[in-house]
């Protein structure tokens, strides 16, 4: 039975944690969604490879350091199939995750993932916290922005922007820094420089993206953009910090971490993921008009008004304290 | 350098740029379609028609900018008319196949194989990915040379099934080489010979359904090659005959009978 099928995009950086962020997202999701009758589930392959990036994330805890270089980088595009279900009734949701790089390169591959990036209806900025926030001087400054690839993440969301206004969609854009366990002290961290790292992404390095959506906009209400900083470890403090000179001739950030307590991983602020995509279903759903089939079949086994309730409990719950709205 | 009639395309990282093919040549990735039973960062094998797909070999002297270990990608077409030429082209594929297979069952990965490409510099390696088109020539007839001096693989053994799955056991990757070869000599979409990591049984008869001929290796599949039963008629076909008599049953139903 043919069904919609709900987009998500990642657009970050190469080596930015991408993948990392969808298994993080999942790890999150059945907690929470106790106390309601949905289930997120992976289909098919999705789930064996959110299996073996969990591996790879517990393997980067071993022997008490961080080693984030543990976690293979994407070479290839990957479609993760997911959906949102209740009784029988299931919305297929699908994340696209690519090598960063090709936004970077601007390579011929891209152009299939930006017609992708454009149909999308939530797109997610994963952000290095530590390279947005470890930088001082003009030209760690200049590094950060380079290595946080700003320039194409700023040309890419004004493009999306441009189509989710000319196509009347909404859409959201969801910033998330990652790795922010050593800038909060809610979950374990010693330090609260949760205020800096929203100024340093919101203020300075993502300002001109923001600007491209608000420009975009026009000021009607179609577009929004959502701060969702996320611990995708739970369990590492930042030791140090050091930006050095890299073979491509530009700084980089080489960062070290330890591992806090047990090194048990402990996720905070992906399930805010799920709700923002919870959200932009709830309000898809409401204006969408869906085959006859499928709404014979939800009509027969009762589960519409499951899948509706289930929908509206998910839309109705609040963010997480460290989410804000920016648009 | 003499032609080895195969065209090959090596994908890798440098320390900051990230993975993409060498050369300013657009590379067909027609190993997506089987994107859904393989995870491509970790060991596959893929061979089909004329042409091959080796992934996940991972590098054991070159780290990127966070230090993962780099990995290579090698790919190629077999482009040749010349009998004898193609001949020596299958022979050197076939030599590729087993050094990547050689520790495979011990070790789950391609680190034999790792060393053929890390004899390649380093430094020409970055020069190719930023689309220096001398050190991407050099690089590729560095790969042509390296490959041609594999060792000969041991002579296969034919495999009496038709359609076959197994674990990464040594029959299993002895069969999946036999079966490389003749599908290599095998005209187009006729067959297929692959590892896929994240299949199991089930996805194997998938993946076969579409071929004439083939054999799959797959993580927790059985120690000797199996044989699969073809199904009677394709997904496809079974489909549309259910379409058919949906709508002659229709028909029957609701056209009236003089």
């Amino acid at each position: 039975m043919p069904e919609i099928i709900y987009k998500v995009a990642l657009l970050g950086p190469t080596r930015s944690g991408k993948t990392s962020l969808i298994s993080s997202a999942l790890a999150d999701a059945q907690e929470f969604l106790i106390g309601t009758p949905a289930k997120f589930r992976a289909i098919g392959s999705t789930l064996k490879r959110i299996q073996e990036n969990r591996q790879e994330l517990d393997g980067a805890l071993a022997a008490g350091l961080f080693n984030p270089g543990a976690l293979a980088g994407s070479q290839d595009p990957t479609m993760y199939e997911l959906s949102l279900s209740v009784g029988k009734s299931a919305l297929p949701i699908r994340i696209l995750d690519y090598p960063g790089g090709w936004l970077t390169d601007n390579t011929p591959e891209f152009e299939e993932v930006r017609d992708w990036i454009n149909e999308c209806n939530i797109l997610i900025l994963p952000i290095d916290a530590v390279v947005a926030m470890e930088h001082r001087g003009i030209e760690q400054t200049i590094a950060a922005r380079h290595r946080l690839n700003v320039a194409a993440i700023e040309d890419a969301v004004q493009d999306w922007a441009r189509e989710r206004v000319s196509q009347k969609s909404p859409g959201i854009i969801l910033l998330v820094p990652v790795k922010c366990e050593s800038y909060f002290s809610d979950h374990g961290g010693r330090r609260d420089k949760s205020v800096e790292l929203r100024n340093r992404v919101l203020l300075e390095t993502y300002k001109g993206v923001i600007d491209k959506v608000r420009g975009e906009s026009q000021g009607d209400q179609l577009l929004s953009v959502l701060y969702m900083p996320v611990d995708t470890m739970g369990c590492v403090d930042l030791v140090s910090a050091d930006w050095e000179n890299a073979p491509d001739g530009k700084l980089e950030c080489h960062a070290r971490y330890r591992v806090r307590g047990t090194g048990q991983r402990n996720v905070l602020g992906a399930g805010d993921l799920l709700v923002a995509i919870a959200k932009m279903i709830a309000h898809a759903e409401n204006s969408i008009e869906r085959n006859f089939l499928v709404d014979l079949w939800r009509w027969v086994t009762n589960e519409d008004k499951a899948l509706v309730t289930a929908i509206k409990a998910l839309n109705d719950r609040p963010w997480g304290a460290r989410v804000s709205k920016v648009l | 350098m003499k032609d080895i009639g195969i065209d090959l395309h090596l994908m890798t990282r440098g320390s900051s740029r990230d993975y993409r093919f060498i050369g300013k040549s657009h590379v067909d990735r027609w190993w997506s379609e089987y994107s859904k039973w393989a995870r491509f960062e970790a060991p596959t094998i893929i061979v089909a028609s004329r042409r091959f797909y080796l992934s996940g070999i991972t590098s054991t002297a070159r780290r990127d900018r966070v230090g993962t270990p780099i990995r290579y990608v090698l790919a190629g077409d077999l482009q040749t008319t010349d009998d004898c030429i193609e001949s020596n082209a299958i022979r050197i594929v076939i030599n590729l196949l087993a050094k990547a297979t050689d520790e495979l069952e011990v070790k789950n990965s391609f680190v034999g194989l790792a060393e053929v490409f890390d004899k390649i510099d380093n430094d020409m390696i970055e020069k190719a990915l930023e689309d220096d088109d001398e050190a991407s020539e050099n690089v590729l007839a560095e790969i042509k040379k390296q490959l041609q001096a594999l060792p000969d693989a041991a002579p296969s053994i034919p495999i009496s099934e038709q359609q076959w799955c197994s674990g990464p056991t040594k029959g299993g990757l002895r069969a999946l080489l036999a079966t490389a070869e003749s599908v290599l000599r095998g005209g187009k979409f006729d067959g297929l010979a692959a590892y896929l990591n994240l299949a199991d049984e089930m996805d194997a008869q998938r993946a076969l359904s579409r071929v004439r001929f083939g054999g799959i290796v797959v993580k927790d599949g059985p120690l000797h090659p199996k044989a699969l039963a073809r199904p009677l008629i394709s997904p496809a076909v079974g489909l549309s005959l259910f379409l058919i008599a949906a709508v002659a049953l229709a028909a029957w139903w609701f056209i009236p009978i003089n």
